[in-house]
């Protein structure tokens, strides 16, 4: 049965890791880029001027500057890739086999319903968390190449430590779970990456009470934090050093939620008939 | 251990899409061994009981009992010995046959692989074909394949004929007697080529309006039917007849009726009818088109009729 879960998922795969090494090609050459463009403006002792920027400062300080148009597009697809990956190898799971009638055949041979989805599922969570998994080392290095900011701010928060492979696997049984209930992949991923946004964008909106804050007033020896997350209209502010602490708290509620979204789709599948 | 003589046994056998039921009060019992023709109308119930019986679809009431064990609980136990072949014969169109087959095999523990190959081999099919790519009767072949190679006890043969030509009928027809005579297995198929069925069924299930209206040995069910011909003034109705159909044509008229009892009445010519007069019978009189005379002719190759074509 892993053969056959991993067959039917093959092209999918190939097809999400051919696009993988496209991204990976591309955020190379931009974070290079950006990381010269960054050293540059370093070295130059432009940030360091108090007074107007000459000609060559304007000039370095124009071409960073101007990599903010890819980073923030980087970061999209960033943010966009473990949803669109999880939903779109979740989605078919179930509903592409009642389309196609494919699960009366699957479903007389001699292995239990419950066994053959546990199988499906398991094969396409770790090919989601596999696509997911290797998109963090590469988003680490051109968010630090690109200066996106502390680990901790959400402009990078979400495409480091361990996320994506959480918002992945939560992407994946959220597709499983609707092409289960809506039995058509094509709604199910309709469905399905809106869910996922509105998701994210919820916890992620949630996200600053996950950790206590500091507030800025506290801070009277007027030492520099570092890069911090500043919240609450910048009263407050999140440390650098909770980054974990606040991935923990949203790996959690994910990872709740994508074992509500397994129950249901083992439900939905079992109870299925046709 | 489970010993059942019987292949498959409904009692109040049900199943409810919605407000309208799919099968309803389904009774009867197949011996093993047999070759069943589960035959009826277009949404008569066939698809729905072969699938009860594959544990695909759950009945609404009653029970189902395959090979002796229950499909709801004892799946894997009826799942490996049966072979369910379905309707729109589902294919995972992008896998080679090749595959298939070791799909066949991983998921089944009684798998003949030698008995697969064999079979693809004689019938020409190429084992890196896609199954996407093969001919309908090709698909149909593979399709038997991998259920006979499951080395199933019961076969459920949802219109294994459908849209195949002649010749492809022929060969999935030779593929599967053969099976059954090496085999024994029991088989359960629908068609709607009664023809077809009649040479190689022993048994049939008529099912009519969701219900079984005849589950009966072929040989009693030949018996126990007659054919009258007789002028039009005629009327076969007695209290030992249970009238199933009556068609008119201008001359005389045709009753086919269920007795027990030879038709002493010189008036009637009583012939044996073949099973495809009396399962047309059976779905004339549910369809209600009873007087219309759709069958005007008798066979001409009947030896004891004398009747001519009008």
């Amino acid at each position: 049965m892993t053969w056959f879960a991993l067959r039917l998922q093959r092209l999918q795969f190939l097809v999400a890791v051919a696009a993988l090494v496209l991204l990976a090609c591309w955020l190379v050459l931009t974070g290079t880029h950006d990381q010269a463009a960054w050293t540059a403006l370093v070295h130059s002792g432009c940030l360091r001027t108090t007074g107007p920027w000459s000609t060559r400062c304007n000039l370095l300080g124009t071409r960073f500057g101007g990599t903010d148009q890819w980073t923030l597009a980087n970061l999209m697809i960033l943010y966009a890739i473990p949803g669109l990956v999880g939903v779109v190898f979740g989605a078919p799971l179930v509903a592409r086999e009642i389309e196609r009638g494919t699960n009366r055949f699957v479903w007389t041979q001699s292995i239990t319903r419950t066994h053959w989805l546990a199988v499906k599922l398991l094969v396409g969570g770790l090919l989601t968390a596999a696509i997911t998994g290797a998109l963090i080392p590469l988003a680490e290095w051109w968010t630090g190449a690109a200066q996106t900011g502390a680990q901790v701010d959400p402009k990078t928060f979400d495409v480091v430590g361990f996320a994506p492979i959480v918002y992945g696997l939560f992407a994946f049984l959220l597709g499983a779970a609707l092409g289960a209930l809506i039995r058509r992949s094509g709604w199910a991923i309709a469905v399905g990456i809106p869910l996922f946004a509105g998701a994210r964008i919820l916890v992620r909106h949630c996200r600053w009470h996950f950790a206590p804050t500091t507030s800025w007033a506290s801070n009277t020896t007027g030492a520099s934090p570092g890069p911090v997350w500043p919240v609450n209209n910048g009263l407050e502010y999140q440390p650098a050093n909770h980054f974990w602490a606040l991935q923990g708290v949203e790996a959690a509620i994910f990872i709740v939620a994508s074992l509500l979204l397994l129950g249901l789709t083992v439900l939905a599948a079992r109870r299925w008939r046709s | 251990m489970v010993e059942a003589q019987a292949a498959l046994t409904t009692s109040g056998l049900g199943k409810r899409y919605g407000r309208t039921w799919g099968l309803q009060d389904c009774s009867f019992q197949l011996p093993k061994g047999r070759v069943a023709a589960l035959v009826g109308p277009n949404g008569a119930g066939k698809s729905t009981l072969l699938r009860m019986a594959a544990g695909i679809t759950r009945p609404s009431s009653g029970d189902i009992s395959v090979l002796g064990r229950s499909p709801k609980t004892q799946a894997v136990d009826v799942l490996r010995r049966i072979g369910y072949l379905d309707q729109e014969r589902p294919a995972y169109r992008f896998l080679r046959v090749e595959e298939m087959l070791r799909v066949g095999r991983s998921l089944n523990p009684q798998w003949d692989q030698a008995m697969a190959l064999g079979h693809l081999a004689n019938l020409g099919i190429a084992l890196k074909a896609r199954v996407g790519t093969l001919s309908v009767g090709q698909q149909a072949q593979v399709a038997l394949t991998l259920c006979l190679a499951k080395r199933p006890e019961l076969l459920l043969l949802d219109e294994p004929l459908a849209a195949l030509d002649p010749l492809a009928r022929s060969q999935l027809m030779g593929v599967l007697l053969r099976s059954v005579v090496d085999e024994g297995n029991t088989v359960v198929m629908s068609s709607h080529v009664i023809a077809d069925l009649e040479a190689v069924c022993d048994y049939v299930i008529i099912l009519l309006r969701s219900r079984v209206a005849i589950a009966d040995d072929l040989e009693h069910l030949l018996a126990s039917h007659r054919l009258l011909i007789g002028p039009r003034s005629a009327s076969a109705v007695t209290d030992q007849v249970v009238v199933i159909s009556r068609t008119d044509t201008e001359r005389q008229t045709n009753w086919l009726i269920r007795t027990e009892m030879p038709i002493a009445d010189p008036s009637w010519e009583v012939v044996e009818p073949t099973l495809e007069e009396i399962v047309l019978a059976y779905l004339r009189e549910q369809s209600g088109v009873a007087s219309l005379p759709s069958m005007p002719t008798r066979p001409q190759t009947r030896g004891e009729g004398g009747v001519e074509a009008p």
